[in-house]
């Protein structure tokens, strides 16, 4: 992996943790279309915190280019390539969650056009992250062009975004427990949602290890080559690489379960702590796995 | 359109690099990138064998990389040849993931991406063709027309490690290693 690469793992996984944030925001909220819950209270801070994340995301793929001042260029062969079509997709989700944003601090409910505005920008999120995908599906990268990808991609946006969603959820809920003098655990609705939202990525965490075992797979079959050779990189070259993120994934879904099942011997302050160290041990297990992802690229041929 | 191609015969080429050192000087490119590379392959099939193998960028039918480059720096001209407009290059690097032969490379130099153009100067100017085929002392690398290549007995598109032909249509036919066995 060249060092340039780096700055593709920063860009796909915080874009990917936008988007799947951004979804799950959207579909808590028609979901608790009749509920007066925190989501509603501190919906307009979590747009701001995906918003920023996905701005620091593509701000970070410029590092990727050797001309980054070039970089409006990239949107010229929207006809054939599928980065063209990225940038433009991300740049509409951008701007879409940014018109979102600015009306949300406007009005204290959405109205229909703030609700055919979330969901044309959720559309536009999808189809940003399907571009994504569709860029490394290349027949001349064996290890990339398969259902690992979409997988690898898709999971990662449901796992930081689900987590990164429970995080801003117990956040919120501690900032309001410090005014209102009750416990996370005593609110029945942000604790239904915390566990649903663990669930989600504990079957996140589940599918990793569907992807890891597909990238792993030519070991068993040894054609063609160049997968071979990839499958080869990550369990020599990159073996405790490998290791350190499955083990990760572990330590994540020890926490989430904890979460789901909801035992904290009474000591309600620790569900926040756990919620909170879950998403950070998965972050850094992705990072982990986008690294290996890039740096397991081998070219078909000679 | 009338597609040049390159011609390979891998059992007339003893991996001397001539191509590759011809392809250099003619077109001044700096250490590390090569635009044309010699593969040595080896093998065992009853029995160990090794050859060599000249490769560059195969200007295919289908150029991948083309597709791939948002920049739109990249394109085929009528006479089939691909090549890269370094004015529009951003350093993206899709053509070289595309790439199924490893032809662009990534010049640090410049900061873009460089490859193979089948010596389009010269076929502009007319004084001749790639220096790589003018070059070889074997005649194991020639050009001509995609039909002209195409009509020589015994080529094929693609043989033994190299990439499925039928993902960028390679403008290359090679006539692989016929083994002679005692």
């Amino acid at each position: 992996m060249v060092p340039r690469d780096w700055a593709l793992v920063v860009f796909t996984v915080l874009t990917q943790a936008a988007v799947g944030a951004f979804l799950t925001l959207l579909i808590l909220r028609n979901l608790t279309a009749t509920a007066e819950t925190p989501l509603r209270s501190c919906a307009r801070w979590a747009h701001a915190t995906v918003l920023a994340v996905l701005a620091l995301g593509m701000v970070a793929a410029l590092f990727h280019l050797s001309e980054p001042f070039e970089a409006v260029r990239a949107v010229v062969n929207v006809r054939s390539s599928w980065l063209s079509r990225e940038v433009i997709f991300g740049g509409l989700f951008s701007l879409l969650l940014g018109a979102l944003l600015l009306m949300e601090w406007r009005e204290t409910r959405w109205s229909r056009v703030t609700h055919w505005l979330g969901w044309t920008a959720a559309a536009t999120a999808v189809t940003f992250l399907v571009c994504q995908i569709k860029i490394y599906l290349l027949p001349a990268q064996p290890v990339w062009n398969s259902l690992a990808t979409p997988l690898a991609f898709a999971g990662t946006a449901l796992r930081l975004g689900v987590l990164g969603v429970a995080v801003w959820l117990v956040c919120c809920r501690v900032d309001e427990t410090s005014r209102e003098q009750k416990s996370v655990h005593s609110d029945g609705t942000t604790f239904a949602t915390l566990r649903g939202l663990a669930l989600l990525g504990l079957v996140g965490l589940v599918a990793e290890l569907v992807v890891v075992a597909l990238q792993l797979a030519p070991l068993a079959d040894a054609m063609p080559a160049a997968a071979l050779a990839s499958a080869r990189r990550l369990t020599e070259d990159y073996a405790g690489v490998l290791v350190t993120r499955l083990l990760l994934l572990v330590v994540a879904a020890a926490c989430i379960v904890v979460v789901i099942v909801g035992k904290v011997s009474g000591q309600t302050h620790k569900l926040p702590a756990m919620t909170i160290v879950a998403f950070v041990v998965v972050l850094v297990s992705e990072v982990c796995g986008r690294f290996l992802f890039y740096a397991s690229r081998v070219t078909v041929g000679i | 359109m009338t597609q040049v191609a390159f011609f390979v015969d891998v059992n007339r080429c003893t991996g001397c690099r001539t191509c590759e050192i011809a392809c250099k000087v003619e077109n001044g490119v700096e250490i590390g990138p090569r635009w044309r590379k010699v593969r040595t392959v080896e093998g065992d099939d009853g029995g160990p064998f090794m050859y060599h193998v000249s490769m560059a960028c195969n200007h295919c039918e289908v150029p991948v990389c083309a597709d791939a480059c948002p920049s739109g720096a990249i394109q085929k001209r009528s006479d089939g040849i691909v090549v890269v407009d370094q004015t529009k290059c951003i350093g993206a690097r899709l053509c070289a993931w595309a790439c199924p032969y490893d032809a662009p490379q990534f010049s640090n130099e410049t900061g873009k991406m460089e490859k193979c153009n089948f010596c389009s100067h010269r076929i502009d100017a007319g004084t001749g063709g790639p220096a790589c085929a003018e070059a070889c002392p074997t005649k194991a690398l020639q050009w001509g027309t995609l039909d002209e290549v195409a009509k020589k007995q015994g080529v094929t598109a693609s043989f033994g490690p190299l990439p499925d032909a039928e993902i960028t249509r390679p403008a290359v036919r090679f006539i692989p290693l016929k083994l002679v066995r005692g």
